[in-house]
This record gives structure tokens, sequence and C-alpha cells, in this order.
């Protein structure tokens, strides 16, 4: 259904370029724009050959997840371009062989290598004091970045990924392992009520009782089978750590690189049911950086807080937040829900309910404004530019009615050879940001907002709602209801600076608000001598314009710039 | 003596200080960075300190921050065609790795002064195998605006990068004359649209000189007329013919025509027999707004 959906509107997309004698083969970037890196995704490379296939290619990878259940995470390490091959080998026996093979994905990483990456993904809340400062972080940028790409590639990528496959692959018989343990109850001065305490092969075990317990060790497997629990705890460097907590409702605390953090390691929490509290600083809450993190819940109303690189984020690794069913609540502050830093996957996956994206102002962005603050999350990525490609950073929103919040870079936006995307599918949504945003590609990049249904909200100031920025292709698509979209500049359908920007709304009774309508609403602009392409296109429904857009249901903004209101060609 | 003299440039103009607050890239240190730039400026139009200043200063080309060559860019367009020399003089040097950033952006300063002083150094690079250079270098070719430009133009309409011809054709835009007509016409129908418009540009150029020979083109074509279409839309003179060719038109076609007829008549003509809905809307909507 979904490819369906996708190609009928490129029929439109065809003929609407036609207006200023545009073929859909025309619209590609070249990916040698710079030297190519090592980290830099095959796929971001083909969606900027072609770009107008990134709402397929994001669709069906959507769909791959959804279809694969419990095995979507191989659908998303598969984006990597490696084919995970799972033997079955029981719970416990591959709990022991990745054990051991972590030690190897990690024999040769360089004991800095965290520290460059933080270094280089930390920001300080305040103002940068002067010139000299700055200029003395953009030198330390440089080296570091340099750094990065050489060592980056000391990781053994291909079996890290295999690992956390087979992990996520054997958790689920943990109910046969279990039967087969034999459970004692007994009281643990830390933890609580527990039925089983032991170090095995793989790493320290414990299982707990349905009291509320409270775990805060270095446990390689945590089992508890219900109550309301708290978790401090953090895996070993290098290692795994699993936590399965059946029900109850819980709270996972810890500061930096805590709950669910794949930070040089692997960090699975799968929580089943439960109103949840999830709470960490940087680096957390489904995390990968030189590893991977996975947080799982299946059920409830939960309230997910983290700092920087947090809630599905990923950067030389994969970072995924799965949610399923309830009314949840998303804080942070930057790098956050589904965000991608270089060779990184960072995706946030919500099945139902009626959920809140937050990004907190916290980061003042004082190369735009004083007055503003870096977001750069929701289905994000960027990479080091000029130095490392951006990574692959997913929202996959199912159902429910939602609310996003962020200010500067998010909601759909990549950065610098990179793919951003949102993809929701029900419900009346609510998308307010400020600039860069809503379906924005900056520098060489794929940014989409793709909203399937629902009587949708789009707000935002520039640069957003459809934007290509720079050799960058940004898509907002809507495909049904009734919706609204306000902006103030260069957007809703906007190509800046050679870049690309389509707004395409294929259904519904709309209203399009601008401030500035000489470069909104199909607007493409001239650099380095020749046309960036903007497109609105709304293809059906009785519509609205700012007064001035354009004349009758066809306008010219620039020479590459076109607007059409469609008003159901089929029936004309 | 001499010594003397360096000491107090430098303790008078630190250079490197200058230099790093004309490019920052921080909104709060803005006021800093103007007068970082204009005294930059000042010193490399100074005969007493140009040498060192532009030395300094095209030394920079090599950076990998975006900010401080678009803030280098706009130095050397202030400082105009003395800085020429100095560029030229350092020209051949491609950069500290294979991005060739300082080539390029010598390139681009060049293209950005233009004038016939650029033409020489620039046509060094036409055969470049990078083709982002090649590119830069067409485009500096066409920036110059010099009729000297055009032998060195002539080679990259067959480039097989389409970014490259781009550029070439832009080039032969910005100098063409009634020779050129016919290379114009036949990048009309290029697999790019950066060369289309470049030459639509071009013929634009040429004026009523190429009403004939457009004309010529859309009576031999049956199809792909749309450029051509847009090409005598740019023309003043080729105004009146416009609309005779509304009935072998698609409606993109059809579009341009109405887009640029202002003759009411014309118009209400069309909104009788535009069968196309929305064309027909466009037409009564432009006739609504001309009679307003």
């Amino acid at each position: 259904m979904l490819c369906v959906i996708a190609q009928a509107w490129l029929s439109y997309v065809d003929s609407s370029l036609a207006f200023i004698g545009i073929s859909a083969a025309e619209i590609t970037f070249r990916t040698d724009y710079s030297t190519r890196d090592p980290y830099r995704f095959a796929l971001v490379d083909e969606l900027l050959r072609h770009p107008l296939t990134s709402k397929a290619a994001v669709e069906n990878l959507a769909g791959s997840y959804w279809e694969a259940g419990d095995r979507g995470v191989e659908s998303l390490i598969g984006l990597c371009g490696y084919n995970t091959r799972i033997k079955p080998k029981g719970f416990e026996k591959t709990l022991v062989e990745c054990n051991k093979d972590l030690s190897k994905v990690y024999a040769n990483m360089p004991d800095s290598l965290l520290d460059v990456f933080e270094q280089l993904t930390r920001f300080a809340p305040g103002l940068t004091k002067s010139v000299e400062e700055e200029k003395a972080g953009e030198r330390r940028y440089d080296s570091l970045c340099a750094y990065l790409k050489i060592h980056g590639t000391a990781i053994d990528y291909d079996l890290l990924f295999d690992v956390f496959a087979r992990l996520n692959y054997a958790v689920r018989d943990y109910p046969k392992w279990l039967s087969g343990i034999r459970l004692e109850r007994f009281d643990h001065d830390d933890i609580g009520s527990i039925l089983f305490y032991e170090q095995m092969e793989f790493g320290l075990v414990v299982i707990g009782d349905t009291g509320s317990n409270f775990y805060n060790d270095s446990f390689a497997l945590i089992i508890d089978l219900g109550g309301d629990d708290t978790y401090d705890c953090r895996p070993r460097s290098k290692s795994f750590q699993i936590i399965i907590d059946r029900s109850g409702d819980d709270r996972y605390l810890g500061g930096d690189r805590a709950v669910a953090a794949g930070v040089a390691g692997i960090s699975i929490i799968i929580d089943e049911s439960g109103n949840d509290h999830y709470q960490a600083g940087c680096y957390s809450l489904g995390c990968g950086v030189f590893g991977c993190g996975l947080l799982i819940d299946k059920e409830g109303n939960d309230r997910y807080i983290g700092d920087t690189f947090t809630q599905g984020a990923g950067g030389f690794g994969i970072g995924i937040l799965h949610d399923d069913q309830g009314n949840d609540v998303y804080e942070a502050a930057l790098y956050a829900q589904g965000f991608a830093s270089t060779y990184g996957i960072g995706v946030l996956t919500e099945r139902d309910g009626n959920d809140m994206y937050l990004i907190q102002p916290k980061y003042i962005d004082e190369i735009r404004y004083l007055d503003h603050y870096l977001s750069l999350s929701q289905g994000f990525t960027i990479g080091f530019r000029p130095d490392l490609s951006a990574g692959i950073g997913l929202i996959f929103e199912r159902g429910g009615n939602d609310y996003y919040l962020s200010d500067i870079f998010g909601q759909g936006s990549a950065y610098w050879y990179g793919l951003g995307a949102i993809i929701d599918e029900k419900g009346n949504d609510n998308y307010v940001s400020y600039q860069y945003a809503q379906g924005s590609g900056v520098h060489i990049a794929i940014g989409l907002l793709v909203d399937l249904q629902g009587d949708d909200n789009y707000v935002a100031k520039g640069v957003s709602q459809g934007c290509g920025h720079d050799l960058a292709f940004g898509l907002l698509h809507d495909v049904q209801g009734d919706d609204s979209y306000v902006v103030s500049d260069l957007s809703q359908g906007a190509g800046n600076a050679n870049g690309i920007g389509f707004l395409i709304d294929e259904e519904g009774d709309d209203s399009y608000s601008v401030k500035r309508t000489r470069n909104t609403q199909g607007y493409g602009d001239f650099r380095r001598e020749y046309g960036s392409i903007g497109l609105l296109i709304d293809i059906k429904g009785d519509n609205a314009f700012t007064p001035g857009s354009g004349c009758g249901n066809l306008w010219k903004k620039g020479e590459h710039g076109l607007g059409i209101d469609w008003g159901d060609r089929d029936n004309q | 003596m001499m010594l003397i003299v360096l000491c107090f440039f430098a303790s008078e103009h630190d250079l490197p200080r200058l230099y790093d607050h004309a490019t920052t890239s921080l909104v709060q240190f803005r006021a800093e960075k103007d007068n970082a730039f204009d005294r930059l400026v000042y010193l490399a139009q100074d005969t007493a300190y140009r040498d060192t200043v532009m030395s300094f200063l095209i030394f920079k080309f090599d950076t990998k921050s975006a900010a401080e060559r678009h803030a280098l860019k706009d130095m050397m367009l202030k400082i105009g065609e003395k800085a020429i020399p100095y560029i030229v003089s350092r020209i051949d040097y491609r950069g500290s790795d294979s991005e060739d950033r300082c080539l390029k952006q010598s390139l681009w300063v060049l293209a950005e002064i233009g004038g016939d002083r650029i033409v020489e150094p620039a046509s060094a690079f036409i055969n470049d195998p990078s083709w982002s250079v090649r590119s830069g270098a067409f485009t500096a070719l066409g920036k110059s605006k010099s009729r000297l430009a055009l032998p060195y133009i002539l080679p990259g309409l067959e480039d097989t990068i389409a970014v490259v011809r781009k550029s070439a054709y832009y080039a032969l835009s910005e100098v063409a004359s009634i020779d050129e007509l016919q290379l114009l016409i036949n990048g009309l129908s290029d697999g790019h649209y950066g060369v289309r418009y470049a030459c639509v540009k071009g013929l634009e150029r040429i004026g009523a000189a190429a009403i004939q020979a457009i004309k010529a083109e859309l009576n031999d074509r049956r199809a792909d007329k749309f450029f051509l279409i847009m090409s005598l839309a740019r023309i003043p003179e080729a105004a009146d013919d416009l609309a005779a060719y509304l009935s072998d038109l698609d409606p993109p076609g059809r579009y341009l025509v109405y887009e640029t007829v202002d003759d009411r008549t014309i118009l209400e003509m069309s909104a009788e027999w535009e069968r196309d809905r929305m064309l027909n809307k466009y037409v009564k909507a432009k006739l609504y707004g001309l009679k307003r």
C-alpha cells in the first residue's frame, strides 16, 4: 500500500516539473563534491543520485522494520551493508559466544577514541567568550576529526553488528532458559528479593523476584519478574548488558553512558509492561557509540528524559529506542530522538499512543542566533563537515496524535552526506520548529518528513517544510488530511544554493501561510550559475494560499520555482 | 631598520588576530568581525602593507572553513583587481589535500573579480583532471565577461560531465554574439537543465538577431519546444510572435506563452478556447489582474 501511494504522486511531480522544463531524471546530485570518506552509507549515495526515490526507500525501511517484528533490528543493521547470518544456538550459549566475540570487536580500539568522539559531540551550554576561544575550538575540532577519521575504523563493525543481531535474536529465548534454571528466593542486601545470583561464563547474572528491587551493579544479565524496580547500572566496557523487566512501574536511572547505552559495548533493555520512567544524561536511552544500544518498552505510559546523544542515537554504531504502546513523553536537549552522527544509525520507533517529542532549549545556537537553541534531533543526522559524512537518523511513528517540538535543526532533516527522516503514519500531528526542519536537506544531504494521515499542523520559521539548501534535497510530503502549513521564509517547497526542496500534499483541504511570499511556496534561487529547484505541489482538495503567492493555481518564483495547486487533475 | 618596520607592523596589525576576528562564525562577535574585515581590506589596499597582507590572505585560501572561504572571497572582492596578481602567483598550488581547496578558491575569487585579466590564468585549468576545477575554470571565464575567453570556453561545451558543461555554457552565455547562435540553440536540447537555461540566457543576450533562427528551429521540431519558446519569450521583440505557436504547444509550453503575453485580446481568446482547467484558471486570473 505504501509503495502504491509513493508511485502515484510521482506522475504529478513529472507533470509539474514540465512547467519549468525539467525532467524527473534531472532531480539528482553528484556524490563526489568532496572525497568520499569510508563512513558514508551506500544508501545515502543512492538517494543523493535519486532523491525522488527517498520517500519510497524510507517507507520500505519502515515497512520492513514493522513487518519483521522482534527482528526489525536486523533490517536496520542491514543499512550498514552487513547481512547478519543468525544460527540459533540457544540463549546461554549465544551469550557466552557474544561475550567472547565482543572482545575481538574491540581488540584494536584505541583508548582515546571514545574521548575524542565525546569531545566532538558535547556542547557547552554557554556562549563562547572570545574569538580566540572560538578559533582554538575550530583547530581542536580539525585535529579531533582527523583522529576520528583514521582510528574510527579500528572497530570490527561487521562482528559488532553480528553480535548485536545475535543478542537481539537470543533474548526472545530467555523464558525457556529461565525455566531450566533452579530458582530459589532469598534476600540480597543491595538488590532486594531475588531468585538467582551467579557469576556465569559471560558475566554476572541476577534474577529478581516480583518485589521492588534495586539494581546498581555491572550485571551482564538482569531478569526481573515483576514489581516496581529501580535500575542504576551500566555494562562493563567492551562487553554487553541485557536487562529484561517483565512488569511494574520501573525507574531506569543513570548519568552519562547509562540506560541502554551501547558505548563501546552493547546494552539492551526490554521492559515488557508498566508505566516506566527512564532518566539519564548524555549517551543514553538507546544509544550506540562504537557499540549498539537497544531500549524496548512494550506497554505503558512512559517518560524518557535524557540530555545529549540519547533516545535512539547512533554514531559509529546503532542506537534504537522502540516503544510499542502508551502515551509517551520524550525529553532531551541535543542529538536525540532518532539521531545519527557519522557511521551511525539512530532510530526511534513508536507503534502507538499519543506521544510528545520535546527538545528542550539548552545549547544556544551562537552561529545563528543568541536567542535560539540547537536541537539537531528528531529524525536528524549531521556529520563532521567537511571530513566525515553523517549517518541515518530516523523516527518511525505508527499511530496517535503526536507533538514534535524542536528549535534549530530537526524533524526530518539532514546535514552533510546523510539521511534524516520521520515517517508518521497516523494521527493528527503537530510539528513545531524554527529553522532547518520539517523535511530540510542541508549541505549535500537528504531530509524527509512524511506524514501519511491526519489533519496536521506544521509551524516553522525558515529553511523548512520541504527545503533543500546547498546541493541537498528536502521533502515534506503529507498524504492525507486537512493540513495547515505556517512559515516565514525560504520554505514550503524551496530550493536554495542549488538545493532541491519539495512540499507535496496529496489530499485534503489545506492552508498554506507564509510571511514572505517572494521565496516560499515553490521557489528556487540562482547560485553557481544555475538554478535551485523548489516545488509546492498540492494534488487534491480545496486549498488556501497566502495572497500574493501566485496567479490562479499555478505560479513561478525564480526560474526554477513552481507552485501548482492541481485541484484533482483526474477530474479536469 | 627592516626589522623595526616588521616589528612595528606585527604589533600594530596583528594579521592572524585580525584574520581570526574577520572570519568569526559567531553572531555575538559580529561587530568585531566587521571592524577586522574592514581593517584587513584597508591594509591590503595600502601600498606599504599590501604585499605582506595579500600573501597572508592568499595563504589562507587552503582553509577548510566555509565561513573563512566566504570572508576571503568578500575581502578579495573589496580589494578588487589589485588582488589578481597575488592570486595568480599562487594559483598553481592546489591545496594541502586532495580536495584542491586552494585552487578552487583562487578560481572562485578570480571569477568574482572578473575582467579580461583573469582569462589567461583561468584558462590554464579548462583541461584539469578534476571536474570541479574545470567547472570553476569555465565559470571564471564566463564571469570575466570577456570575448577573449571564447576560444577557451568552446571545448567545455562537449565535456562529458554535465556540471562542467553547465559552467561552459554559462560562460558562453555571458560572452556570446550572433556567431555563437547555433551553439546556443543546440544547447537547448542538452540533458542538463543548467545548460538549457544558460542557453536561454545566451539567446536573450543576443536578442532580436536570434529570433529567426529560433523560429526556424521551432518550425523544424515536432516536440521539445519548451526552451525555444522560453527563449522567444525572453526577447521582447518576439513577444508578438508567441501566440502563433499556442496551438502547437503542450500545457507547459502554453503556460510560457500566457506568462509572457500581456495582450488582453489574445488572453481573452485563450480564456475561451483553453481546455486545460488549470491554464484556463491561470489565464483568467491574469486577465483579472490586468484589468485591475
